[in-house]
């Protein structure tokens, strides 16, 4: 079962839409629990176990913090017992992810760092099964408790709410990453489908699958060669692969976030955004506001935020600004924060070297643009440059561009060493000369490239218009109704008739569904 | 109500569409590799005046093997390949049912890869949700001949590559074969697959109908063929008495060095082994089966002129 399948839109989900409007509301959410229990079935099986079992330990964690916090201690002994209880559940769910994504990882680090010493050890690695989504329930887990523990959340006294919550079957494989207030109480409430959600939620679908088969299936086989195949490649090349892999992501995550979005609406359940037009951001930090969302934003509430107010990096940050003076003493405590950040995100999306790099890589490029913006608002209006000039923007635009495409490339790298010596071709073998016969040789016909092309333009084009915003959806709506039905008709075939899916396709699983 | 009339119209009228538009896409007979199949017919049609002698058939192991322009150069022998990239056994009875409408060769080569692998229309092998859904809509089984519609060579008369080469596909890189000897006797047979005997006398009887031989051919590669799948295909030739030639089993006399003869590790042979075939084979063509060279007939001129175009060297 995945989003990219006829089973999900044409069986799976109109199955479950029909059941649930025809239960009496009080028993709607039992509908949403089993739909819920036969998606993650169908996808982990057994590994269920692992859902049900974080569930209990968040549900009685978070009422235990809330037992602690309404108790008559004194406020010192209670900040502090509520605290312990928090770690506690944090690190309880924490362990589980740590011991199935990064026992392997962490074994070959220790074995390294042993080989220094001239020892020989070996580690075997582990093969664990990983149950679907357990990156992303586990920070919305974490989320949970903390905002139980800083009294923004009250702890749920029913346990199926919670459980509801984590295992909603939209968001399981590729989040969003939800707060419970903004869909714990919508999920057990049992609101009726109506038709402007019915009508809204599938478009919002048609236009995931849109980006999904039109684009980001389509250019798998071609990415896979270059990044397969790299030292074979001249350096132009690797940067097409380094576009047309980021090409291909976007439109694959984001596809599945309009996708997953939809089923959400149509059940009248408002799933947090996790894009806006990312590649009109102007810088990282802003990309990084405008792509995964609510990664960023649960970067933002529970790593950044506490650690930049924490007390030892406050202290810190004073003796910094002692010696050194206020202009490096104020990057102190948000540099370590951002460090703290840009590691986890690393880590959370995989226990690979490259996926610290790319942390590590975004961390750097932030901190620069955090440390020369003052010093460039003066350079410009020293200068009379206009910053709000076409020219101005298209430079930010591009340079921004460049560093995504880097970044990713590496991301996509089998390897980190991988990823630099892709790097290094780029300049030591570029080869301009052979791109256009090297384009004929990638596994990715003439015409399917131009169709692709053609979702790249629509896709920016409703970007553009998005930016504005504007809706295209209800802009459509307002249109008379043959022209509507026309529009729709037209996308739908198009997706049909164009997608890449079926006979001469392979099937492309889901990028971030592996996190 | 009127939303919910509204709604049935809309999906019913959608509906209608996807069924007509099945009739459009669907082809004559249900295939599996429908584009590839009807790219092959398309390149043809540039083709479709001049008589073979000998005409190919198969998935990408026969367009990657026999060299037509070889063919001709050195024996004298008109030839086009027809191998379908991916092509099942149904895709290539449908093939030959079209080409062979108006041809009469002397033999037909079959590569026998499409024998060990379903033979029947599209279906999605994790997905019996897909095929439902396939069979009531045609168009999302077919939706891919779209790229038929809009070939270069109909729409701009721009030949392919292919069609170039009269069917064969020249892939020079190489990537060596790093496995063991790939043909170890056994007495297991593998079996053929879901479908394959219908369609293989089918096609035993059109060859036989149009006067041509057939000829049964296991082409060099080490991670297709092996030993039981030598057995299967004997006792099927013997069967049919017809004749069945294994290159796996010939590679010392056709010189055969995995190390360089393959570019993509052991799959398809590459051009400099696509030359060592279409060497021995053009020797067995003309010898076993009497084809006479054409070399210096002026009612062949057409073929050394084609000849003058091919761009790789034939040695």
């Amino acid at each position: 079962m995945s989003y990219g399948i006829l089973a999900y839109y044409a069986v799976f989900l109109p199955i479950v839409l029909l059941v649930y409007q025809l239960m009496p509301k009080k028993y709607r959410f039992i509908a949403l629990l089993a739909a819920n229990v036969t998606f993650f079935c169908l996808i982990s099986k057994w590994l269920i176990v692992y859902l049900i079992a974080a569930s209990v330990l968040t549900y009685y964690v978070a009422l235990w913090i809330e037992k602690i916090k309404d108790s008559n201690l004194d406020s010192k002994i209670k900040t502090g017992k509520a605290k312990r209880a928090l770690a506690l559940g944090i690190i309880a769910n924490l362990l589980v992810i740590i011991v199935l994504k990064y026992t392997n990882f962490l074994g070959g680090v220790v074995c390294d760092v042993i080989h220094i010493f001239n020892k020989n050890v070996t580690f075997s690695p582990i093969h664990f099964l990983v149950p679907i989504g357990m990156s992303f329930y586990t920070l919305e887990i974490i989320a949970y408790l903390t905002d139980v523990y800083r009294g923004t959340q009250k702890a749920q006294h029913n346990f199926i709410k919670v459980f509801l919550f984590l295992s909603f079957f939209p968001q399981i494989m590729e989040g969003p990453i939800a707060r419970f207030s903004q869909t714990g109480d919508a999920l057990y409430e049992g609101k009726k489908i109506t038709f402007d959600n019915l009508k809204l939620g599938y478009q919002r679908i048609l236009w995931g699958l849109f980006k999904k088969l039109i684009i980001a299936d389509r250019l798998n086989s071609a990415v896979n060669q270059i990044f397969d195949n790299y030292n074979k490649m001249p350096g132009s090349i690797i940067v097409l692969g380094a576009i047309l892999f980021t090409t291909q992501l976007y439109n694959e995550f984001s596809g599945a976030m309009d996708i997953i979005l939809g089923s959400g609406q149509i059940l009248g359940i408002n799933l947090p955004e996790n894009f806006r037009q990312p590649f009109f951001a102007k810088s990282a930090s802003e990309f990084w506001r405008r792509w995964h969302i609510t990664l960023g934003t649960f970067f933002k509430d529970y790593i950044f935020y506490p650690v930049s107010l924490a007390k030892p990096v406050k202290k810190l940050a004073k003796k910094v600004k002692k010696r050194c003076g206020k202009s490096v003493g104020k990057f102190v405590a948000p540099a370590i924060a951002l460090f703290c950040v840009w590691i986890c995100n690393g880590l959370w999306h995989g226990a690979n070297w490259n996926f610290i790099f790319y942390g590590m890589y975004y961390f750097v490029i932030i901190l620069i643009e955090n440390i020369t913006e003052e010093p460039i608002k003066k350079l410009t209006a020293k200068l009379h440059i206009n910053t709000k000039s076409f020219f101005y923007n298209s430079f930010r635009t591009v340079k921004l561009f460049i560093i995504v495409i880097v970044g990713e490339m590496f991301y996509n790298a089998t390897t980190l060493k991988d990823g630099f010596l892709m790097f290094k071709r780029i300049f030591t073998d570029f080869q301009a000369s052979r791109f256009v016969s090297y384009i004929g040789k990638l596994r990715i016909a003439k015409n399917d490239l131009a169709i692709c092309f053609i979702g790249v333009i629509i896709v920016t084009i409703v970007g553009v218009i998005h930016e504005k915003n504007i809706s295209v959806r209800d802009k459509v709506a307002q249109w008379k109704l043959p022209v509507r039905w026309l529009f729709w008709y037209g996308i739908m075939l198009f997706v049909i008739i164009f997608g890449a899916y079926g006979s001469g396709y392979a099937v492309v699983d889901l990028i971030y569904a592996g996190y | 109500m009127k939303k919910i009339l509204s709604s049935i119209a809309f999906i019913g009228g959608f509906v209608a569409v996807l069924l007509l538009l099945g009739i459009v896409f669907k082809p004559e007979e249900e295939l599996n590799r429908a584009y590839a199949v009807d790219r092959k017919l398309v390149d043809y049609e540039t083709d479709y005046e001049l008589k073979y002698d000998v005409m190919f058939y198969g998935d990408s192991l026969s367009y990657t093997s026999f060299i037509p322009a070889y063919l001709w150069k050195h024996y004298g022998i008109t030839s086009y390949n027809f191998g379908c990239a991916n092509g099942k056994l149904n895709d290539v009875y449908y093939l030959m049912k079209e080409t062979l409408l108006n041809q009469h060769p002397k033999v037909v080569v079959l590569e026998t890869d499409s024998f060990f692998v379903y033979a029947g229309k599209y279906m999605d092998a994790d997905d019996n949700i897909n095929n439902v859904f396939y069979d009531f809509f045609p168009v999302l089984r077919y939706h891919n001949r779209w790229k038929t519609l809009l070939n270069a060579t109909k729409l701009f008369g721009k030949e392919s590559e292919s069609a170039k080469n009269k069917g064969y596909i020249c892939k020079k890189a190489v990537v060596p074969y790093e496995g063991e000897q790939w043909m170890n006797k056994t007495d297991e047979e593998e079996p053929f697959g879901e479908n394959v005997e219908y369609y293989f006398n089918k096609i035993r009887d059109m060859v036989e109908e149009n006067g041509a031989k057939l000829v049964l051919v296991s082409t060099v590669s080490p991670l297709t063929y092996n030993y039981s799948k030598h057995n299967s295909l004997v006792k099927l030739s013997e069967k049919y008495g017809i004749d069945y030639y294994d290159f796996n089993l010939d590679t010392d006399v056709i010189g055969v060095d995995m190390a360089k003869d393959t570019y993509d590790g052991g799959y398809h042979p590459n051009y400099r082994l696509a030359c060592k075939l279409s060497r021995y084979f053009g020797k067995v063509l003309s010898e076993k089966y009497s084809i006479k060279s054409h070399l210096g007939d002026p009612d062949y001129e057409n073929w050394n002129k084609w000849l003058k175009t091919i761009k790789y060297q034939l040695k």
